[in-house]
């Protein structure tokens, strides 16, 4: 009996530094499989690869409106997704913004419904109701982050939990107290026009993009100009050390979710002061959760996050006209994005190791 | 006796494993015999798990060879090690918590196949059990048994599958000592049954209580085999903590000034609030080095945390020169001027994913002049560290390098220059050369001999005796907790120092142990 052993002249070591040049190659290598992978299985279903990646291309950068519209879609995941970067730094794992986003709709609503007759002007009443926005949605960051600061409590499970109780409330106001009289749909009355987001350039473009640009700014900022960002980022990597040189870890747990809390509620505010101009069932379309993943896909830093919610927001807008020019149904681009996340988390993990002649 | 008594059954062959530039084991050579109960005696970080990990597979050593009942092998898993024999209980148990001993016991048991027998499995253990005279509920949840019966869970799993060598991690650490009694019955017995037994442990006690042999070993190095009977307590001691004066240290005595570091009665809690240091009184002057030694595990780390404040006192106070600082928080204590460079360097003192800059200011990155109102000022942060990079010759690309990527002797001299560029009452430093080349380690020293110019105290606690005869003033010496004695540097000698760290007053008279 012979075994035959193959030794090739080559050894699989893992790399001690990852530079930048190498990490934007794996994304790089990810996005092209990824793409050859999707224009694969769109010819297994007897499309024309062709028409339908033109049809994507062309309905999220061909026009004047289909660009403004992939920066609209675009916006709310942006912040979701900064969210998510000011608390994955510090590695307090929440992964409740879709429900912290709830509560900052639910937070410019409640203001709005309470005080139907402030007659503010838009300058006072826009920023009155982005602040309250912030407030509810660090309330419902709060929560999970007291409790993990003080209790130690897992923050994962509590953060889901509370996405689940602030829909809830959100489909029993809009069922009860806060439904519009008289509507057979789940929606409040139509916001008074104080309250809308000014448009940019005469389009359809609301100014909350830019909010979320300049709040991507003041992230990066945070985390890396200023001291509490430095914590964060110190909790995130060695709590242990951190603790040892005098950085409270509760208190940056708490603040962390508190921050994460208000951003992710601002994406809220901004999402129906923006768009709907009043709180209706169903305003997002799980934007918390595509959050996580743009973080992911921007690597925890907010000039990816801001490029990756662009290029999501460019895929779902393409989608439409893919559904119009073939036969693809829209749903596809979730499969795509499926595709992009498990080739990152792939490629990032194989190009940590690198072959070494023998 | 049978002949195949007296052959080794395992032979370790010039086996060297090294993580990095760290060397952990250095050319280990030694035999066990069939039925023997083998000793790998050691301090922490001496190399002994290391060891035991190579032999169960769990590692792969970069050279040396062992040889397993007559045969060199190579284990690429524990599973290939299993499968030849050898069995291996850790110092953490593996083991289902809600899973009852039978279910732990015959888990990823590879002859149990598709569908299970508990009835038979049962009996069999049962059986096991009653030869071992082994007495306890099987069928009740783990995570309802005591500390004892669930290492007895992960002894019966190796003696199931059929072990011919088993070994055990520092077994008796976590155990009573009555638990400790049974244990060492039980292990006897398997040796009685031919099984032999690999023991690593750092208590000179249990080395003599049960084994036939010992290995001892020093820094990454077997020093000696011996054969139990022809050793005593103390010439035990005297190899494990070693004397080799490989360079003197020039130091200049200075005067001894005002007490700094006044420790009273103080007794902190493990975490399992257990008593882990029992009315320690040590007192720090300025201009002196006071040696802490002991074996680690004796309350030094609850100690050193206790004093840099992440740790709550149980009671009794800290006095740091006029600061009252008992359970103050780790900033405001390190504000008042003490310096701490702790045991371990990447975990506890530095982030390593940080760059060189960062962990430079790492504690002082709230103050002025490196922060004002919330925001960092990078600038000042630059220069500073050019300059501490400079005036501690670390050697670095650059300010912005990862910590992660230096090596031990510079990431001491990163946490060194972060603690003593500025004026400082006290430095407290644990084990600050472990790991560190002859070159780092005299660097430190010179640091510290510095230190005491400028007016500071210095606690150094060390397991490293040569450290502490080389540069301390004074020796204390630490044993469960509590402090047993007190030598000027002239008055000690390595095996008055030894003994004490054995937790023993005076070699004929050993002390009453306060285990309980």
């Amino acid at each position: 009996m012979y075994k035959v052993i193959i030794k090739l002249p080559y050894t699989i070591e893992k790399r001690k530094d990852i530079s930048f040049l190498l990490s934007s190659l794996s994304i790089v290598v990810a996005l092209t499989v990824s793409i050859l992978a999707a224009a694969g299985m769109i010819s297994l279903y007897g499309e024309d690869v062709g028409i339908v990646l033109k049809a994507i291309a062309g309905g999220s950068f061909g026009s004047m409106s289909a660009l403004i519209d992939t920066l609209i879609k675009a916006t709310p995941i942006l912040l979701t997704g900064l969210a998510t970067v000011v608390a994955f730094r510090a590695k307090v794992w929440n992964i409740g913004q879709e429900g912290q986003l709830y509560a900052g709709a639910m937070g410019a609503t409640f203001v709005i419904l309470t005080f139907p007759d402030l007659n503010l002007p838009p300058v006072v009443h826009i920023p009155l109701l982005l602040f309250a926005s912030m407030i509810t949605g660090a309330i419902w960051g709060g929560i999970p982050g007291y409790l993990k600061a003080r209790y130690n409590v897992n923050e994962i499970i509590v953060t889901v939990m509370l996405n689940y109780v602030i829909q809830y409330l959100c489909t029993f106001l809009l069922n009860g107290p806060w439904q519009e009289p008289g509507s057979y749909y789940y929606n409040t009355v139509k916001f008074p026009e104080s309250s809308f987001l000014p448009l940019l350039f005469d389009t359809r473009l609301h100014i909350g993009f830019l909010i979320a640009l300049i709040t991507a700014f003041l992230v990066y900022f945070l985390i890396w100009k200023m001291k509490l960002g430095f914590e964060i980022r110190a909790r995130g990597d060695n709590p242990v050390a951190a603790n040892y040189k005098g950085i409270s870890i509760q208190r940056v747990t708490l603040t962390t979710m508190l921050l994460s809390g208000a951003i992710a509620g601002l994406a809220g505010g901004v999402e129906i002061l923006g768009i709907h101009h009043k709180l209706i069932w169903g305003f997002s379309s799980g934007f918390g959760f595509t959050g996580i993943l743009i973080c992911l896909l921007g690597r925890s830093h907010p000039l990816g996050v801001v490029i990756a919610s662009i290029f999501f927001g460019a895929l779902h807008n393409g989608s439409s006209a893919m559904q119009i020019y073939s036969d693809v149904p829209r749903s596809f681009v979730n499969l795509i994005m499926g595709l992009i996340i498990v080739m990152m988390l792939f490629w990032e993990a194989v190009f940590k190791y690198r072959l070494r002649r023998i | 006796m049978n002949s195949e008594f007296d052959k080794p059954l395992l032979t370790v062959d010039n086996l060297s494993k090294s993580f990095g530039q760290f060397i952990a084991n250095d050319q280990i050579c030694f035999d066990v015999i069939k039925g023997h109960i083998h000793c790998l005696l050691g301090e922490n970080g001496a190399g002994k798990s290391t060891l035991a990990n190579c032999i169960y597979g769990a590692s792969k050593p970069d050279s040396g060879r062992i040889v397993f009942k007559g045969q060199e092998v190579s284990f690429s898993s524990p599973k290939d090690a299993i499968r030849q024999g050898i069995g291996m209980v850790h110092q953490h148990f593996v083991l289902s918590e809600p899973m009852n001993a039978v279910e732990n016991i015959i888990v990823g048991e590879e002859s149990t196949g598709t569908f299970l027998n508990l009835q038979n499995d049962t009996e069999k253990i049962q059986n096991l059990c009653d030869q071992y005279d082994l007495t306890f509920d099987l069928s009740l949840p783990v995570s309802q048994l005591s500390v004892g019966e669930q290492q007895w869970i992960e002894i019966l799993k190796a003696l199931y599958v059929g072990v011919d060598l088993l070994l055990l991690d520092e077994p008796t650490a976590v155990l009573t000592p009555q638990e400790v009694e049974r244990l060492f019955a039980v292990i006897s017995k398997m040796a009685a049954e031919g099984i032999s037994v690999i023991l690593i442990t750092h208590k000179l006690d249990e080395v003599l209580d049960i084994s036939n042999s010992v290995t001892v070993l020093r820094k990454a190095k077997a020093i000696i085999t011996v054969d139990t009977e022809n050793s005593t307590k103390a010439s035990l001691a005297k190899l494990l903590v070693g004397r080799d004066f490989d360079f003197k240290v020039n130091k200049v005595k200075v005067d001894r000034g005002a007490p700094v570091l006044e420790i009273k009665n103080l007794s902190v809690l493990r975490d399992n609030k257990t008593l882990a240091v029992n009315r320690v009184s040590l007192t720090v002057h300025e201009g002196e080095i006071l040696g802490l030694a002991g074996v680690s595990g004796n309350g030094q780390s609850e100690l050193f945390d206790a004093l840099v404040g992440v740790r709550q006192t149980e009671n009794g106070s800290i006095r740091l020169a006029e600061d009252e600082i008992t359970n103050c928080s780790p900033a405001e204590i390190s504000i008042k001027g003490m310096a701490s460079v702790p045991q371990d360097r990447l975990k506890q003192g530095l982030i390593g994913n940080f760059s060189v800059k960062e962990n430079l200011i790492l504690g002082a990155h709230s103050n002025p002049p490196f922060c004002s109102r919330g925001v960092l000022n990078w600038k000042t942060i630059m220069d500073f560290s050019k300059e501490a990079i400079n005036n501690f010759d670390i050697r670095t690309i650059g300010p912005e390098q990862k910590v992660e990527q230096l090596s031990g002797g510079n990431l001491q001299k990163v946490i060194l220059a972060r603690e003593i560029s500025h004026p400082i009452k006290t430095l407290i430093a644990s084990s600050p050369t472990r790991g560190l080349d002859i070159n780092a380690s005299f660097y430190v020293y010179s640091r510290f001999l510095e230190q005491l110019k400028l007016k500071a105290g210095i606690l150094l606690i060390s397991e490293d005796l040569d450290e502490l005869f080389n540069i301390a003033d004074r020796i204390a010496v630490i044993y469960n907790g509590s402090i047993l004695g007190e030598y000027c540097i002239e008055d000690a000698t390595i095996e008055k120092i030894g003994l004490l760290m054995a937790g023993l007053k005076e070699e004929t008279e050993p002390l009453v142990q306060s285990d309980n």
